[in-house]
């Protein structure tokens, strides 16, 4: 028996612990993560022994180019110096490890020919059924059902002696105990289940009974759970994901439409990039941020409408040359103690969460990565073999995280304890994420033989390749037709 | 058939949650500035219970601080060594929450400290049984309805005389009966109509007092004014209910807190 032989009648096992890796740390008891960033990491290892062999040399060249970027990421968010985890060794090396962990764990799984990625997202979604479940009683329990709107007439409690708004709050568990947190917050897990509801969608009833069962027992505990505490948040998101499901399900094969949504995602990309552009420039160039505050209207579109303000709070620090690779409060030039203001509130956007943890650096890297992994994902749904089921689903999951998150992440979610600091870097569900864009990176039907074919392809024809290129994320249609 | 019992459990979380919405108030309540909207009168059940024995202490030795000597080591949160909610965390929810949190005076924070009171007094249920402390004290002041008048005219009422009794209920082992120990504090001088002005009583409790009230589950808090002529020029009352036409000026107790110092909870 040779070594690759003897490795191999391992996988079994090394797909079960991933498939536990991945419930437990789904599941996560609300946010204690750091166990489960090991643990991810563990299992990654195992899973690249058993399994890296399959690998093919030019196949991990390739891996390379979207590696580089979510290391520089992972190394800026562990160990930039941000003042959330300053001096937190153990901490930020779990961080670090989890990052990476996870990621890779995605890789290598896809290699492992006892993993079924079906099985991966039912034990996702159990943890995610666990929690939201547990929340839920829990709320029940404290709250009643449809508190927010039995009680909006009389809705002041009160909490050491301070008037509280109770419709603005549920209980959440985190570690082994109760917590009262925003309402966003505790609805976060329920919208990430809910993402389960497209592949309803795909599943024969009769056929696939229990499969049907299963999935369906999620999307009722998703949508009870947002309905009782009635989030408005979570109902807008229930009904994207329904929308993403549909237009999966029926316009997939549609090119009409596929060219409709490459040209509307180009204008969005466009528009999204200006935007950023002048929001940015409003922040370190003071004659540009002299003549928008000049006029009325800008200086309500760039500065005084609430959300502007709470974005401007944390991109003035962030160029500052002592918050380049995280923020950290004290420095003797920050006067007015802006990013002091700035790490103690929550931004309510991922985005400027990773300037705050890693900096300017570190947010390149991830928009770099989120870029690749897009035209990864794309690829993957285009050439992937894994069932529409599946694919509807891990679309579905990765485009609502980062539309959630962009609009609802919550840094400090507790009502009563301002100390609790929930970071976006070392958050479970982001260990979740990097796991599918690790697998859809690398998932099943993308053969590395077709990679070598480009390369040679382009090699006689004397174009060179970048390295974007290189990777082939793009132009997958195109490539079909040839 | 056994489906339908599977909804049983779910009920029972719904129906028999100990809820924090079980009181909640529309804004601005006891906050308005209509002094008689702002009695709090509620007894949560205390006054239900069924009273077995009843033993009366009558409190003699007691520490009285005035206003500026009353500890106060945080300028939003007052006392906090020893306020009920740094004993025991479950103090800190529900409306009598302001009584636990170290706010001892008035500290400018007006209705957020103090809880009014008229002669209806109020009871309430411990979130725990209770299982010693070293003694009680309380930090409150009188207010009434008469004009805030010029600082001559005020000196004849500043300080007052009270009769404060507190009550704790010891549910008897093994039925629904409840042994009632009064804590009488006769001719409690306090300040009143003083610039929220606040007096501080504190007792310490020898062993046979504190295990009269070892296991007590509920405590009350009733007053009366002891000599209603105090307010010279005046026609006042501390029953609010005996004067519907509103003829007389009404007094009140502003309760800033209740300790029970070095309290153990079970």
């Amino acid at each position: 028996m040779t070594v690759k032989n003897s490795l191999k009648a391992y996988e079994g096992i090394v797909a079960f612990l991933i498939f536990e890796v991945l419930a437990l740390t789904t599941f996560g008891l609300g946010g204690v993560n750091i166990v489960f960033h090991v643990a991810g990491f563990l299992v990654a290892i195992f899973s690249f022994i058993t399994s890296g062999s399959q690998f093919k040399k030019g196949e991990l060249v390739r891996l390379l180019v979207l590696i580089i970027p979510l290391i520089i990421f992972a190394v800026l968010v562990s160990f930039g110096g941000s003042d959330y985890y300053a001096g937190n060794t153990l901490n930020n090396i779990c961080a670090l490890l989890g990052i990476l962990g996870f990621f890779f764990m995605g890789l290598s799984a896809r290699r492992n020919e006892s993993f079924n990625i079906e099985l991966a997202l039912i034990c996702i979604g159990g943890g995610l059924a666990l929690l939201v479940l547990i929340n839920m009683f829990a709320t029940w329990f404290d709250y009643g059902p449809f508190y927010p709107l039995i009680y909006s007439s009389r809705p002041d409690g009160y909490y050491r002696g301070e008037v509280i708004d109770l419709t603005k709050e549920m209980s959440v568990i985190i570690g082994l105990k109760f917590y009262e947190s925003t309402i966003s917050y505790g609805t976060q897990f329920a919208v990430l289940l809910a993402t389960s509801i497209p592949a309803l969608f795909f599943i024969d009833r009769k056929k696939e009974t229990k499969k049907f069962l299963i999935v369906s027992i999620y999307a009722a505990i998703s949508i009870v759970a947002i309905a009782t505490v009635t989030s408005l948040t979570g109902i807008i998101f229930l009904a994207i994901i329904l929308v993403i499901g549909s237009i999966y399900k029926f316009f997939k094969d549609n090119e009409l439409f596929k060219k409709l949504l490459k040209w509307a995602l180009i204008v969005i990309s466009i528009l999204i990039g200006i935007g950023v552009f002048f929001v940015v420039l409003n922040n370190v160039s003071e004659g540009f941020a002299k003549a928008i505050s000049a006029n009325l209207f800008t200086d309500h579109l760039f500065n005084t409408n609430h959300v502007m303000s709470g974005i401007n709070d944390v991109l003035a620090p962030a160029f500052k040359p002592y918050n380049l690779f995280g923020f950290k409060a004290g420095n003797i030039e920050d006067v007015y103690g802006a990013t002091e203001k700035a790490l103690m509130s929550s931004s309510g956007h991922f985005e400027l969460e990773v300037l705050k943890e890693g900096g300017i650096f570190a947010l390149i890297a991830l928009v770099v990565f989120g870029v690749l992994s897009f035209f990864a994902t794309k690829r993957y749904v285009s050439k992937s073999n894994d069932s529409h089921l599946t694919k509807s689903v891990i679309i579905t999951f990765l485009i609502i995280f980062v539309l959630y998150y962009s609009v609802a992440f919550e840094t400090f979610p507790l009502i009563h304890v301002s100390t609790y600091l929930n970071s976006f870097s070392r958050f479970t569900m982001f260990m979740v994420l990097l796991f599918l864009l690790g697998y859809v990176a690398n998932a099943k039907g993308i053969e590395p033989v077709e990679f070598e074919k480009k390369i040679k392809k382009q090699a006689d024809t004397g174009k060179g390749i970048s390295a974007v290129e290189e990777y082939d994320f793009s132009d997958s249609d195109q490539e079909e037709k040839q | 058939m056994k489906k339908r019992y599977l909804i049983l459990p779910v009920l029972a979380i719904v129906l028999v949650g100990c809820r924090k919405t079980d009181e909640s108030f529309e804004h601005g309540r006891y906050n308005s500035s209509v002094f008689d909207n702002n009695y709090y009168t509620e007894w949560g059940g205390v006054d239900k219970v069924e009273i077995g024995e009843i033993s009366t202490i009558h409190v003699s030795n007691l520490v009285y601080l005035d206003n500026k000597e009353i500890p106060n080591d945080h300028s939003d949160y007052g006392f906090e060594v020893k306020n009920l909610i740094k004993e025991e965390d479950k103090f800190s929810y529900g409306y009598l929450s302001k009584l636990y949190d170290g706010r001892l005076r008035c500290d400018g924070l007006t209705t957020r400290s103090r809880v009014q009171l008229n002669k209806t007094g109020y009871g309430t249920f411990f979130p725990k049984e209770y299982r010693g402390s070293q003694g009680l004290a309380f930090a409150l002041r009188g207010g009434t309805t008469i004009a805030f008048p010029s600082s001559e005219a005020r000196k004849p009422y500043t300080k007052i005389k009270v009769d404060v009794t507190m009550k704790f209920y010891v549910r008897v082992e093994g039925t629904n009966t409840y042994n009632r120990v009064d804590f009488v504090f006769a001719d409690l001088p306090i300040s009143s109509d003083n610039n929220g002005n606040t007096t501080y009583v504190q007792m310490d409790f020898t062993e046979e007092v504190g295990s009269k009230i070892y296991g007590a589950d509920a405590m009350s808090f009733e007053f009366e004014l002891k000599d209603k002529t105090q307010y010279s020029g005046y026609e006042i009352t501390d029953d609010y209910t005996s004067d519907p036409n509103k003829e007389k000026e009404h007094f009140s107790i502003m309760l800033y807190e209740v300790l029970l110092p070095g309290s153990v909870w079970y």
